[in-house]
């Protein structure tokens, strides 16, 4: 409770918790907030921002403010789903790994490196190509996969410190299980690290889905920021002088993307006892 | 044909010379920049080699015998003077130039070319138009003297004229004492055409080459310099045609009059003509594709109109015609009691032809087949991030729902794309005619003719992409390769035609074109509507060849 | 001893498998890089070309995987990467070699650069933490930091390279300057590099920043630091010679990842700017299928970080003795 109090003193985390919230509360809404169908192809196409269209419209004739209004459901599911499933996986790897060492923690360390060194581009290119449903959760699938390994370094260092620590060794003894230490001892005592980490993930989620989709290998066929993007700039909005077809999508994948940052700043901050005013 | 083309361009000169009154300036260099296919130029110069595998200047470097237009079938010579099919057309002979010489000095002789066809005859992985494969009946290539090549063949086949006329050739002083002519990477080409290779920058992606001083035609090139560029997008090479940067660009703007001519109307030109077509494939080999009346029911059931605006701004040439030939054979090649088919987008129409066949909507909308089962969910495949064939599939599939057929966009990367398209693995997809060239023959040829079609799902199918044979088209292709006769040539291709309107194997959606967009800030003489003497092919082929021995300084 | 002999057994075996992985993925790929060839090029290439295509490439012999696996190690040991397929008839080695120095120059520059002002401005941030200045700061960084890589370059390169033509716009260097390692050559390339880096820098800084700040933050609690300033050290010295120094341990692991991943380049740095480097020539071999040129790529890449991390493993356990006891 104190520290959900002194969550709340922090300016940052605050500003982090408004702007989040705000792209929960529009992609919960889209459907009351978005004048038009995301897909519809009816209207004129480029027109300039007026009141029909708030933000003017596609070179296909879609309206562009409906499509981020809806697109911000794609975006921060890919972002929240790929951090949860991500700092699963990590979990998963770096805490076995550190908590119970030896062979064990060999042969994951080196699962864990090997994912670390494969580029994760290719790869990503190559999972897509299996991948028979295409979609946003092929991309959600891809992310995670190529992006859990670092984490759970993080994770695995923090699992072998806090082994040692005299509480845990006192559970070992008493003959507790193993999934019992971990899941009521030691996670818990990592949780804030987990969280920060699970932010990291998000942020990583959301612009490695706006890259992909800038080079052509996510679906454009879904409605998310990183596809708006990538029609605009396979329309050359810019240069049609449609300023707001590009700037409105990035500007939100980066706020989105600040209050990401801003919460696992937040979250260190609190956690931290050192962090904390001195 | 052949005089007449020659007379046409005698005349266009006189007029391009005496029209203007003015002497035509020489100088200035003519820039290139290619924003697609080239990721990275090679540095070979192997003019054998496929398109890519070779620097873009190795077309200017050079020469081919003839340059066959696509578009209409004009004939330019190059170091090819005239031909003629003799011996019902199981022998060709081709007169080769005099007084040619290639850059090093030695004389060019009929020769050379002999050799030029031997060679990958001997190297097949040379053999990139496959003059010499099993269907095409070309048996042996001799010279006789010096300024005639004999062709010989096992059976009639005409219209590989074309193929053969697009080899490049090679000198036989230089290539004969090379090991292995497929990694050979020729680092200083030897060639007979009008430009000479000066330096290349893999790192910058830039290739210069410098006009020929002693090249055969008189006057030619008009400019000094070529400077190849390619650049890693699309936009960027846009960017560089509209700062001036760029002459003309291989360059695909969504938008190319708002974005590109638009801009300044005075100078900046487009000519996009119509070279193939875009089609949806529908794999024949599944049902319920392999019902004619299930295809045209899908050919009327897509709003052809709204692909041309919505996928192209209405720049790719417009609707195909329902034959698949381009507009520029039109005249010559369309059946005039066809000239008026159209497969117009009309649901009712569609729909009717569903319920001739048995196919029947459930309460739920869902199109059921002549058995009462609901028919599955189709995959329509495109490659991954080409936008103009996703916007497509977006309007068909959303055409489809309403006939009550489901569908979903399956987008794969180039390699796995292909690999469906050839194996037979796909439903729908989104693709082009597999070939190309002077008279729709070619485009049928690749298209419908046995050998290059998979007989069952899994099994490659070269080029024939939907899977579909028939033997009337089979034997109307193998007549029109027996015969010089064009009359005979046209009733062979009429007869397809008539098929392709009754069967609907393919679907034709909308033109494509090539891309040629030129600025006349500093050059003119580009090809046009007015002055078609290339297709506005890329700088990296015979076509774009002739675009730089034609431009000059304004 | 131990352990240095531990960590290099372990250098090996991850190696080994990272290799036979790179190896087993692209072959599992669905069709064959002349199925590519006729994709990439979009029709513009005849589809007879395949046959030729495949003699070229010598995938018309099936050879099988084993062998193609002891080939591949083999190629590997010898340093002979053989021809590109993409690029054909180019060896491997010579397309490597036009595109690493670039990619090393620019990402390996950028990356040193967006590291030091990151952390310097940590270690004020941390430092300085109730000042104003450091308030306004971190958030700005924070956003620089989620901002869309491609988006902010392509709205950099309109910019200043289209619109006010303060900078070229494609390529890395001149062409109108004489060959050779020469004044002018080096003030080109410099010039050219200017916007490409600074997108770079500018959306990398804020991550380093926020480790070094964070690290900073807790040396400076611990209680030699208090014990210097009731020595009454200069601040100065208090700040970069104790706190900094001892917080910039855990920021070099990353570091360390980071200058092992320069060589895997900046694939759309690369495409908006078109810069050479082979960040683009690995996205190209692996949409095209280019299985020597991809794995001599991962190779390196893999060897690189390998190495990095090793490095950094070793350089900790030096500073740092807890560690080589530890459950290590």
């Amino acid at each position: 409770m104190d520290q959900i109090m002194s969550f709340f003193k922090i300016k940052k985390s605050v500003a982090g918790m408004i702007i989040l919230l705000f792209f929960i509360l529009v992609a919960i809404l889209a459907p009351y907030i978005a004048p038009y169908s995301p897909t519809s192809m009816e209207f004129m196409p480029l027109e300039h921002p007026n009141s029909q269209h708030l933000l003017g419209t596609t070179a296909t004739g879609q309206d562009i403010f409906s499509r981020v209004i809806w697109g911000t459901r794609l975006s921060l599911s890919v972002g929240i789903i790929t951090g949860l499933i991500t700092i699963a996986l990590s979990i998963m790897m770096g805490i076995t790994a550190g908590y119970f060492g030896g062979i064990t923690d060999g042969i994951l360390s080196m699962i864990t490196n090997i994912f670390l060194v494969i580029p994760g581009l290719p790869l990503m290119i190559i999972i897509a190509a299996y991948i028979t449903v295409k979609g946003v959760m092929t991309i959600i699938i891809v992310i995670s996969i190529t992006g859990w390994a670092w984490g759970a370094r993080v994770l695995r260092s923090q699992a072998m410190t806090l082994k040692s620590r005299d509480f845990i060794k006192a559970s070992v003894i008493v003959g507790e299980k193993s999934s019992h230490v971990i899941f009521s001892d030691i996670l818990p005592n990592m949780l804030s690290l987990i969280v920060a980490e699970f932010f990291g993930s998000a942020l990583y989620a959301v612009l490695s889905e706006a890259g992909l989709e800038f080079l052509g290998l996510g679906d454009a066929n879904a409605v998310t920021w990183g596809t708006i993007l990538y029609w605009a700039q396979n329309n050359q909005a810019i240069l049609l002088g449609q300023w707001q077809w590009i700037a409105v999508p990035g500007l939100c994948i980066a706020l989105l993307g600040t209050s990401f940052a801003l919460l696992n700043f937040a979250v260190d901050e609190l956690t931290n006892p050192k962090l904390r005013r001195r | 044909m052949k005089k007449l083309a020659l007379l046409v361009l005698v005349f266009s000169l006189i007029f391009v010379i005496l029209g203007l009154g003015e002497p035509i300036k020489y100088g200035g260099t003519l820039r290139f920049i290619g924003g697609g296919g080239w990721a990275q130029f090679p540095d070979s110069m192997n003019p054998l080699l496929p398109e890519g595998g070779f620097s873009p200047v190795v077309a200017e470097i050079y020469e081919v015998l003839f340059y066959v237009n696509p578009l209409n079938g004009n004939i330019t010579d190059l170091l090819g003077t005239s031909y003629e099919w003799k011996n019902n057309n199981l022998e060709l002979d081709i007169n080769t130039r005099e007084g040619v010489k290639w850059s090093d000095g030695t004389p060019f002789t009929a020769r050379d070319v002999a050799f030029t066809f031997n060679y990958i005859k001997k190297y097949p992985a040379l053999d990139q138009l496959a003059v010499w494969s099993s269907t095409s009946g070309l048996e042996s290539v001799e010279a006789n003297g010096d300024n005639i090549v004999v062709f010989k063949f096992s059976k009639p086949n005409t219209p590989l004229f074309y193929y053969l006329s697009n080899i490049p050739i090679i000198p036989e002083h230089i290539w004969s004492t090379i090991k292995n002519p497929v990694t050979f990477k020729n680092e200083n080409p030897v060639g007979t055409g009008p430009f000479l290779f000066k330096s290349s920058s893999p790192q910058n992606n830039v290739i210069l080459a410098v006009k020929n001083p002693d090249y055969w035609r008189k006057g030619r090139p008009y400019v000094d310099k070529l400077e190849i560029r390619a650049v890693k997008s699309n936009t960027t090479s846009l960017l560089m045609l509209l700062r001036h940067d760029a002459d003309w660009g291989d360059c695909t703007p969504a938008d190319p009059k708002k974005l590109w001519v638009d801009k300044d109307p005075e100078l900046n030109k487009m000519w996009w003509p119509v070279n193939n077509a875009n089609i949806l494939y529908l794999n024949t080999q599944k049902t319920p594709f392999d019902i004619p009346e299930f295809r045209k029911a899908v050919a009327l059931a897509i709003d052809k109109e709204s692909l041309v605006e919505k996928a192209y701004h209405g720049s790719c040439g417009g609707v195909a015609h329902p034959t698949g030939i381009i507009p520029s054979q039109q005249n010559e090649w369309l059946d005039p009691l066809l000239k008026d088919v159209n497969l117009r987008y009309s649901p009712q129409k569609a729909q009717e032809l569903l319920t001739s066949i048995g196919f029947k909507k459930n309460s739920r909308g869902e199109l059921m087949d002549s058995d009462g089962k609901v028919l599955p969910t189709y995959k329509i495949l495109v490659g991954a991030g080409w936008t103009d064939y996703i916007t497509m599939a977006q309007i068909i599939s959303k055409n489809l729902e309403n006939l009550g057929i489901k569908t979903v966009i399956d987008q794969e990367a180039g390699s796995t794309y292909m690999s469906s398209i050839m194996s037979g693995t796909y439903d729908m997809a989104i693709c082009w005619w597999a070939g190309e060239g002077p008279s729709p023959y070619y485009y049928y040829y690749q298209g419908f003719y046995p050998p290059f079609s998979g007989s069952k799902i899994g099994e490659t199918s070269l080029s024939d992409y939907a899977r579909y044979t028939n033997p009337i088209i089979t034997a109307a292709l193998e007549t029109f390769s027996k015969t010089s006769d064009i009359h005979l040539q046209k009733q062979a291709i009429y007869a397809i035609e008539r098929i392709i309107v009754e069967d609907t194997p393919l679907v034709f959606l909308t033109n494509r074109t090539h891309f040629g967009c030129f600025s006349e800030a500093y050059l003119v003489g580009w090809p046009s509507d007015s002055n078609p003497y290339c297709a506005a092919e890329v700088i990296d082929s015979p076509g774009g060849a002739m675009i730089t021995v034609n431009v000059h300084l304004k | 001893m131990k352990y240095v002999l531990k960590r290099i057994t372990f250098f090996i075996v991850t190696a080994w498998v990272a290799l036979t992985i790179n190896f087993i993925l692209p072959r599992m790929m669905p069709g064959n890089p002349a199925q590519a060839m006729i994709a990439k090029f979009h029709g513009r290439l005849n589809p007879q070309a395949i046959h030729a295509l495949k003699i070229a490439f010598g995938i018309d012999v099936q050879k099988n995987l084993l062998l193609q696996y002891i080939d591949y190690i083999k190629r590997i040991l010898t340093g002979d990467f053989g021809i590109s397929l993409s690029f054909f008839p180019s060896p491997v080695n010579q397309i490597l070699s036009y595109a690493i120095p670039w990619t090393l120059g620019l990402v390996g520059v950028s990356t040193v650069i967006a590291f030091s002002i990151g952390t310097l401005l940590g270690i004020r941030t941390a430092w300085r933490r109730e000042s104003t200045s450091s308030g306004i700061i971190i958030p700005i960084f924070l956003f620089l930091n989620s901002m869309p890589y491609f988006w902010f370059a392509l709205l950099i390169s309109y910019l200043f390279a289209f619109k006010l033509k303060w900078f070229p716009l494609v390529g890395a260097y001149s062409l109108n300057i004489p060959k050779g390692f020469n004044l002018a050559r080096i003030a080109s390339i410099l010039y050219h590099a200017i916007l490409p880096a600074c997108t770079i820098i500018i959306t990398a800084t804020g991550g380093w920043l926020l480790t070094m700040r964070n690290n900073m933050i807790s040396v400076l609690s611990d209680d030699y630091v208090a014990f210097a300033q009731a020595k009454g050290l200069p601040d100065k010295v208090i700040e970069y010679k104790y706190a900094a120094r001892n917080a910039i341990l855990p920021s070099f692991t990353g570091f360390a990842m980071a200058l092992g991943f320069v060589i895997s380049g900046a694939l759309l740095t690369e495409i908006v700017f078109s810069y050479p480097g082979i960040g683009y020539i690995l996205y190209q071999s692996v949409l095209n299928l280019d299985y020597p040129l991809m794995q001599a790529i991962f190779l390196f890449i893999m060897i690189a970080v390998l190495t990095a991390n090793f490095i950094a493993d070793l350089f900790y356990a030096l500073l740092d003795p807890r560690v080589r006891t530890g459950a290590e």
